[in-house]
């Protein structure tokens, strides 16, 4: 009965915070991403010609993000049956673009006005997450060569 | 090359649900699933017993193990209640239904200040020594042993622990060793939710038989309730948690089933002997 409980208020909390923290999490990265819109990041292997006289720098980005209780739960479900685990799709998309924008920031910071040869990793922390009380999280890091005139 | 600034479209990467829903389809399409997988394993362990005569299960679960169990329980059989333990046994002849007569009963009291009653499988039937503060007829005391007796008959002990064990095992392979614990413990829970309420069943049943038994002893059902009536009184069933997570069903429901057979036969109740009212006065376990 006591776990019972303890599982609802997991439940509950994990939903009503995570919820919360997506959401606002979500509107930061469009406000941020339509502020650096002028700054070019791209997967080109090579720089282009025409900037070959410029500087190049290495600029990353790095964000962990926790999932909570709620997500957690409704991915072992669904791991029980298969189909798409949605809850972990605004996740992944969250810290990879969020990854980007610290890249794209970092570049501004010190001048840079392209990145290329753009590269993102993903990384999941906490490996035992099949302990009830530990929740992964996933950590993603995206780097690349920055230009600067 | 011409470098275009582009807005990310939204919901591509992420599609849009709802998780609430997706929560409440998940849960009742994985409750459905273990609800059809115990409701199966149940039928199939009822069936299997079936085909065990009770000859073989007192063969397999013989007395050394009862030794083995009630010591692994801490209550370790005490041989100065072996005068109450005679008189259970006469008494547990004197209740057998004649249609039973190949099941085996043995009866251990053991010493434990919870008034309880219990069977194993085998029929060895576990009285603790505070239940006989709870009865104060022996026809109190024959409902109690009577209704364990009613419980082999229907071979419920070897029934439950079928269940258990067969439960458990698909259970772990169905889930794994990927899930997560709280998934693990959600589908236990969901099979304790189910097997208590076998559990209730298996009770009522047994209450049922039990005063059969009795009316054909004494030809009268009186003082069959008297053990629940006093539990009542004294408050120590009385859960705080609702009936679903109970193994028995509550002292009220079974103390009217009992009332309506003893209302319609009259009788008068039988004393219990002295050596069965010390057991619980302490008296015996002055050694102690």
């Amino acid at each position: 009965m006591f776990e019972i409980i303890v599982f609802l208020v997991l439940m509950v909390l994990g939903y009503v915070f995570g919820q919360l923290a997506e959401k606002r999490h979500f509107r930061s990265i469009i406000r941020r991403e339509k502020a650096t819109l002028r700054m070019p990041a791209m997967t080109l292997k090579t720089v282009p010609a025409s900037l070959n006289r410029c500087t190049t720098f290495l600029v990353s980005g790095n964000v962990v993000v926790s999932i909570d209780f709620f997500k957690k739960f409704l991915s072992g479900l669904r791991a029980l049956i298969g189909g798409p685990l949605r809850s972990y799709e605004s996740l992944l998309d969250r810290a990879r673009r969020e990854a980007i924008l610290r890249m794209k920031e970092s570049a501004i910071a010190q001048g840079g006005k392209i990145i290329v040869n753009v590269r993102i990793e993903t990384a999941s922390i906490s490996k035992n997450s099949q302990n009830r009380y530990s929740v992964g999280s996933v950590e993603v890091v995206a780097y690349g060569t920055a230009i600067a005139p | 090359m011409k470098y275009e600034a582009k807005v990310i479209p939204e919901r591509i990467n992420s599609s849009k649900h709802n998780p609430l829903k997706e929560l409440l389809l998940l849960c009742s399409a994985a409750l459905g699933i273990i609800f059809a997988v115990i409701l199966l394993l149940t039928l199939l362990t009822d069936y299997l017993v079936g085909f065990i005569p009770p000859e073989a299960e007192s063969r397999w679960f013989d007395s050394d193990l009862i030794e083995f169990e009630s010591t692994t329980f801490g209550m370790p059989e005490i041989e100065k209640f072996s005068e109450g333990e005679q008189y259970l046994i006469n008494l547990v002849e004197q209740l057998r239904l004649e249609q039973y007569q190949n099941f085996k009963f043995t009866v251990t009291i053991i010493e434990d200040q919870h008034p309880n009653a219990f069977i194993v499988p085998g029929g060895h039937i576990f009285i603790t020594s505070a239940l006989f503060g709870y009865v104060d007829s022996e026809n109190g005391l024959a409902m109690v042993l009577s209704h364990e007796m009613a419980h082999q008959y229907r071979r419920h002990p070897l029934r439950s622990m079928g269940r258990g064990v067969i439960i458990g095992l698909a259970l772990t392979v169905l889930l794994g060793s990927d899930s997560s614990e709280w998934i693990q413990n959600m589908f236990f829970q969901v099979a304790t939710i189910s097997q208590l309420a076998f559990s209730r069943e298996q009770e009522r049943e047994a209450d049922s038989i039990a005063i059969q038994s009795l009316i054909k002893r004494y030809g009268h059902a009186q003082g069959a309730a008297e053990f629940f009536i006093k539990i009542k009184s004294l408050g120590d069933i009385q859960s705080p948690l609702p009936t679903f997570y109970q193994s028995h069903p509550g002292a009220d429901e079974r103390i009217k089933f009992i009332a309506q057979y003893e209302s319609q036969l009259n009788g008068s109740k039988k004393k219990l002997p002295a050596f069965i009212v010390k057991i619980n006065q302490g008296e015996n376990l002055s050694a102690n």
